[in-house]
């Protein structure tokens, strides 16, 4: 088993060789490449300084109620629209109108808004993930099998236990997924939005390192933000198989 | 999947954004809704018709498509022989499949600091960072599509003597067609969501750059002109390649069972 892990993952240590052999050799400038164990090596020293963690910690934190708030109300948003009529005729025009519109691209507005503080982050995250969770929890929800709602209706069900007990079970395969995408965007906003204005953060760290000429630590901070990412992904992908459990496996 | 998207983004509910229209208007002018930030709809058509006749709305907005498409070509003109590749060719799905794995979920926005050093600040980094971004999308629904294609399809053409070249091209390419259009209309929007970004933290030309530049004035018309245009663009981007697609795939069941 674990030789099976190392000949999977041999391409990374492959790229991470190659990368330090470039550098070595003289072929790229150690000015614009640090050395892969120089990056390494600064990781190091800004973790055993609390430095780094606690720039992660600030970004978990915005990210966390950001995408948090986007989820709990993205999908009571998208099923409460693929359910009642009047909710769907009334957000359906401003889901549509938003839809397309970068977030990203209000941030002048939202500065002047809300004030250059961690709620503009959080409001940036939380703007930026809602309209994709609305929009794939509302296919979701709309996509439930009309035979499964109706044999219920027809046993009895009332309407809010058949939203419990049919609507949202069946519908939580493709919701889960839906937010999944959600997830890996909310970091491309967080990192977006420290980068844009924010003095505190793994993003403007990272930012800031470049701009200081400190390459090895921009380099560092950006193997943790991806490492943040892909850590993210695979715990709710754990968490979503567990949701799941009851599903038939293929 | 791209279906039902089509049922949300259609145009049908036009007459409710006619609605809502007026009812930002309304709210805008009755100061409902602090006009400053929001200004009603009818002065920023004003300010939306004078930034076009000056030419500026234009070159912004011609730069960034320009950076976006570039992107987007780059991106496919890699991405689809990679995804080909791996799911043909065993060596390069043991390399580039743990790659692209890991990298997926990495937020690539990140790398716009290296991007910097190494591209400069104009056109070339700002494509580069875009065309990556879309990469992986694109790389796995091509590495799926043509490793899930009909073995009974490519049986039919070995047993009727195609050679490999004419299999891969004439049989296998063309079934994953499909889902490698999928693969890229998902990254269409990602695609001008990073252009403008990048614009914003460079400045320079393009709507990023036009709507930073006009938010350190507080110019809130321009800036919300700036949102609105760049939305437009993504907008129609999605649409025309909706329709591209149906064009490309006459041929294809999805296209007669659509109504």
């Amino acid at each position: 088993m674990w030789l099976a892990a190392c000949a999977r993952y041999a391409p990374l240590l492959l790229v991470a060789a190659g990368w330090e052999l470039a550098v070595l050799s003289g072929a790229i400038s150690p000015n614009f490449l640090p050395r892969f164990s120089a990056v390494i090596e600064t990781l190091w020293e800004l973790l055993r300084s609390f430095e780094l963690p606690g720039e992660v910690g600030i970004s978990l934190l915005r990210q966390s109620i950001g995408f948090g708030l986007a989820v709990v109300f993205g999908v009571a948003v998208g099923v409460a629209m693929a359910r009642l009529r009047l909710v769907d005729r009334a957000l359906r025009p401003l889901v549509t109108l938003c839809y397309p519109v970068p977030v990203v691209a209000l941030f002048p507005v939202l500065v002047l808004m809300v004030g250059l503080d961690d709620r503009l982050q959080v409001i940036v995250i939380l703007l930026g993930s809602i309209l994709p969770t609305i929009v794939s929890s509302f296919n979701a929800a709309r996509g439930v099998d009309q035979y499964l709602i109706w044999s219920a209706r027809n046993l009895g069900t009332s309407s809010r236990r058949t939203l419990w007990k049919i609507v949202i079970p069946a519908a939580l395969p493709e919701i889960l997924s839906g937010i999944r995408t959600s997830l890996a965007f909310s970091f491309v906003l967080l990192v977006a939005a420290e980068q844009l204005g924010a003095d505190r953060g793994i993003g403007a760290f990272a930012l800031r390192a470049g701009q200081n000429g400190f390459y090895p630590g921009m380099f560092a901070a950006i193997l943790t933000i991806g490492l943040m990412g892909f850590a993210a992904d695979r715990i709710y992908l754990a968490l979503m198989r567990w949701m799941l459990r009851w599903q038939e496996q293929e | 999947m791209s279906t039902r998207w089509n049922a949300i983004l259609s145009w049908r509910p036009a007459y409710s954004v006619l609605i809502l229209l007026l009812a930002w208007e309304a709210a805008s002018r009755l100061a409902l809704v602090n006009p400053y930030f929001l200004p009603p709809p009818s002065i920023l058509i004003q300010r939306a018709h004078h930034v076009l006749l000056d030419g500026s709305l234009l070159k912004h907005m011609a730069a960034t498509l320009w950076r976006a498409l570039a992107a987007l070509a780059l991106c496919v003109v890699v991405s689809v022989p990679l995804g080909v590749a791996m799911a043909r060719i065993r060596v390069v799905h043991w390399f580039f499949d743990p790659l692209i794995s890991l990298g997926f979920p990495v937020p690539k926005v990140a790398l716009w600091p290296i991007f910097v050093l190494w591209f400069g600040f104009h056109d070339q980094s700002k494509v580069l960072l875009t065309a990556l971004a879309c990469a992986f999308p694109v790389v796995s629904a091509t590495h799926l599509g043509t490793q899930n294609v009909d073995k009974f399809v490519v049986w039919s053409a070995l047993n009727l003597g195609t050679g490999p070249h004419r299999l891969l091209w004439k049989v296998v390419f063309r079934a994953a067609v499909p889902e490698i259009l999928t693969g890229i209309q998902t990254v269409l929007p990602i695609a001008f969501i990073v252009v403008v970004l990048t614009e914003m933290l460079s400045g320079g030309v393009g709507l990023g750059a036009m709507i930073m530049y006009a938010g350190r004035f507080a110019d809130m018309q321009t800036v919300l002109i700036g949102v609105i245009a760049a939305s437009l663009l993504g907008f129609g981007a999605i649409k025309l390649f909706e329709m591209m697609r149906y064009r490309l795939l006459i041929w294809h069941q999805e296209t007669s069972a659509a109504p």
